[in-house]
């Protein structure tokens, strides 16, 4: 596997308001990177950075390295958005968090599909159509040639994300970025489109950097997992590693938060009495604005491990010193980095 | 699984906009008994007797009266309106008071110079406003944005006559490089009449002299009639670019890395301009009914003129003929902003947004 992207110290800032602090991502080719974290941690604002597609002014992107496929995204170190337009489709494309609002309402469906075909296929005539109703079809939406000639506004919305993916596949894109796409569906065609996800994504090959505040989602379709909490990766660790034994207090907390995943205790064992096992645990207090972020790590004033050290210097992403199978039991588990002060260390109990 | 989509029948769907134009036409028969009913009600109200302005001086009270019965202004108002209704279904508009010949035919004789004005100031104004309006949104707040902002300033809140007297003082008076007014030069031969629009009768016609000398005399009355229509739309435009530039469905477009051409002129232009589109109708509607100021400067032979004449001298046929003649036209290109609307919204077509109105 090669490097496919690679970013060092990401920044994005809105006016004078940094919203995203030096992030690194690696991606390998055909590898899948999950991106979890609350509303308003920076999640959806760093894939849109990359994608070149925030309102330059008022964005700010800048970073100390931006290099997909070899070729640097960079000029000194602001984002070159001409290179960015460059890889945008053929490169890397986008499926957003709600099929409704993207997709034209005054086009059909196979007008803007098949300028897609046309402009990354060089296709033209029936093999247009054809090429169209295929990826239609892979896409797993019965009759093809009929939505083709719809619009929006007559299909469901997990037919209207089902075309938006065909979209995206028409690119032949080698970084699928997936901001949330199953947030705006119901339950169960939300499961559909990440099944759907998950094959295109085993059979293509494509690498994917897909975005979410469910780990659970995360969990079925990657194999690696950053957390974000108010503009930084606090935590990134192969899945495995992560649902097994999550070190920093926030991704357990995020754990703790989901219904019937995890228990209580992994909280930390100051609070496991406290609790009833299975009770539905919030994280206390609210993700911090990013003009008013505490000082040192951001998420000390909601952390029940936090000293006097945490707010006055701001962790740096470490990879963990002790491995996580002596903690856990479990051979062959890569070791997470972690951006904490106090990482959670004791092996959360296993069988939920 | 999905199911099928819900996409209307094709029959479907035309019968639905087959029942919203029926609908808008049925609107505008009821606009047009209004129009008439007002008209008649207040050029009947409003005090001045036309007979003896029209009689003058030399009108002794027996020759008011037998032409008042001559006119059949002595009749009751309620047989009046009948009977002028029974005429206007037979587009009998009556006869100018001022003029002694029939409203009809001074309104086919005076119209088509106001059209021709109208349509050339709407034309120059959609070729400037639209483009000026999708560059500012492209630029936003940098210098190309607030100079077409200022022009845009300018155009809404600059006088029409003080516009028009400066573009004559210069063009005319200092640098003689436009007519003073008028439609043609007086050593110019008309073309044959044949739609009164002398653009087009002169190249049906094949008279190249007489077309470059209608389009030199369109020349300075148009940019007056037409700048601030062009602010309007420069305006309107670039709101409405820069609103759906921020959609989705344009992030998108651009992130399958469709070029930034066809991403703004086809994909957010059309979605831009579906509110511009009413804008441009009414400015239509208001640019044949207000050009009274223009015409009267640049001594244009058109409708406003021929209504500022009516009124002084209370010529209620010609008058009530105007009014009609406007309304009408207002109508018309409402419901061609109407028919448009289906033609480009998929929505409105399927009835699955707002009906219009």
């Amino acid at each position: 596997m090669s490097t496919l992207l690679e970013v060092r110290g990401l920044n994005v800032s809105f006016d004078a308001v940094r919203v995203v602090h030096d992030i690194d991502l690696t991606l390998e080719r055909g590898e899948t990177l999950g991106i979890v974290g609350e509303t308003g941690s920076g999640k959806s604002v760093s894939s849109s950075a990359l994608m070149g597609l925030l309102p330059v002014p008022p964005a700010r992107v800048r970073a100390a390295t931006l290099s997909f496929d070899g070729r640097s995204l960079l000029r000194g170190n602001e984002l070159d958005l001409r290179a960015v337009g460059r890889e945008r489709g053929r490169g890397m494309a986008m499926i957003f968090q709600d099929p409704s609002s993207a997709l034209n309402p005054l086009f059909t469906i196979g007008d803007v599909l098949m300028a897609v075909i046309r402009r990354h296929r060089k296709l033209r005539g029936t093999a247009l159509r054809t090429c169209a109703v295929e990826l239609l079809e892979a896409v797993g939406l019965p009759s093809p040639s009929h939505i083709l000639d719809s619009y929006p506004h007559q299909l469901s919305g997990g037919m209207k994300q089902r075309t938006a993916i065909a979209m995206t596949l028409a690119a032949k894109p080698s970084l699928l970025i997936a901001d949330e796409p199953t947030t705006a569906l119901d339950a169960t065609v939300a499961t559909q489109v990440l099944a759907l996800l998950a094959d295109l994504q085993r059979e293509s090959g494509v690498a994917m950097l897909f975005i979410s505040h469910d780990l659970g989602v995360v969990s079925r379709v990657c194999s690696r997992v950053a957390v974000m909490y108010a503009g930084r990766i606090v935590e990134e660790a192969p899945v495995d590693t992560l649902f097994r034994a999550p070190s920093h207090p926030y991704t357990r907390g995020l754990f703790a938060a989901r219904p019937h995943l995890r228990l209580p205790s992994m909280l930390g064992e100051r609070r496991v009495e406290h609790h009833e096992r299975r009770a539905l645990l919030a994280i206390p207090g609210s993700v911090p604005t990013p003009a008013q972020l505490p000082a040192g790590c951001a998420f000390h004033p909601r952390c029940y491990h936090a000293t006097a050290d945490c707010n006055a210097r701001v962790p740096v992403l470490e990879t963990l010193p002790t491995p996580p199978q002596a903690l856990t039991g479990h051979s062959e588990l890569h070791p997470a980095r972690v951006a904490c002060f106090h990482p959670v260390l004791n092996a959360p109990p296993q069988g939920d | 699984m999905a199911a099928m989509p819900k996409a209307p029948r094709v029959s479907a769907q035309w019968r639905n906009v087959g029942r919203i134009v029926a609908r808008r036409l049925g609107l505008s028969v009821f606009l047009l008994i209004g129009i008439t009913t007002m008209t008649f009600v207040l050029s009947h109200v409003v005090p001045g007797d036309p007979v003896a302005t029209m009689l003058g001086d030399r009108g002794t009270p027996r020759e008011i009266a037998r032409m008042r019965s001559q006119l059949g202004l002595d009749r009751p108002l309620p047989l009046q309106y009948a009977s002028y209704l029974w005429n206007l279904a037979h587009l009998r508009l009556g006869t100018s008071i001022r003029t002694r010949r029939p409203v009809l035919k001074d309104l086919a004789d005076y119209f088509p110079a106001t059209l021709e004005l109208s349509t050339c100031a709407l034309l120059l104004s959609l070729a400037l406003g639209i483009p000026l309006g999708i560059a500012s949104a492209l630029r936003r707040d940098r210098p190309l944005d607030h100079a077409a902002r200022l022009f845009s300033l300018g155009g809404v809140s600059m006088p029409v006559f003080w516009l028009a007297l400066v573009l004559l003082a210069l063009c005319y008076g200092r640098w003689d490089i436009l007519p003073a007014g008028g439609r043609l030069s007086d050593f110019t031969l008309p073309p044959p009449h044949v739609t009164g629009l002398l653009l087009v009768d002169s190249l049906l016609a094949n008279d190249w002299v007489a077309f470059r000398d209608a389009a030199w005399h369109l020349i300075a009355p148009s940019i007056c009639l037409g700048y601030l229509t062009t602010a309007t739309l420069a305006r309107q435009v670039r709101a409405q670019m820069l609103e759906v530039l921020n959609q989705d469905y344009i992030r998108m477009a651009r992130g399958l890395g469709l070029s930034e051409p066809v991403v703004i002129l086809k994909y957010a232009l059309k979605n831009a301009m579906l509110p511009v589109i009413t804008v441009i109708g009414l400015s239509y509607g208001s640019l044949l009914s207000g050009a009274v100021l223009t015409e009267t400067i640049f001594s244009w032979p058109g409708i406003g003129r021929y209504a500022v004449g009516s009124s002084i001298s209370l010529d209620f046929p010609a008058l009530m003929g105007v009014t009609l003649l406007i309304a009408v036209l207002y109508g018309v290109v409402n419901l061609c902003v109407d028919l448009l609307y289906l033609v480009l919204d998929p929505r409105i077509r399927d009835g699955a947004a707002r009906e219009i109105e």
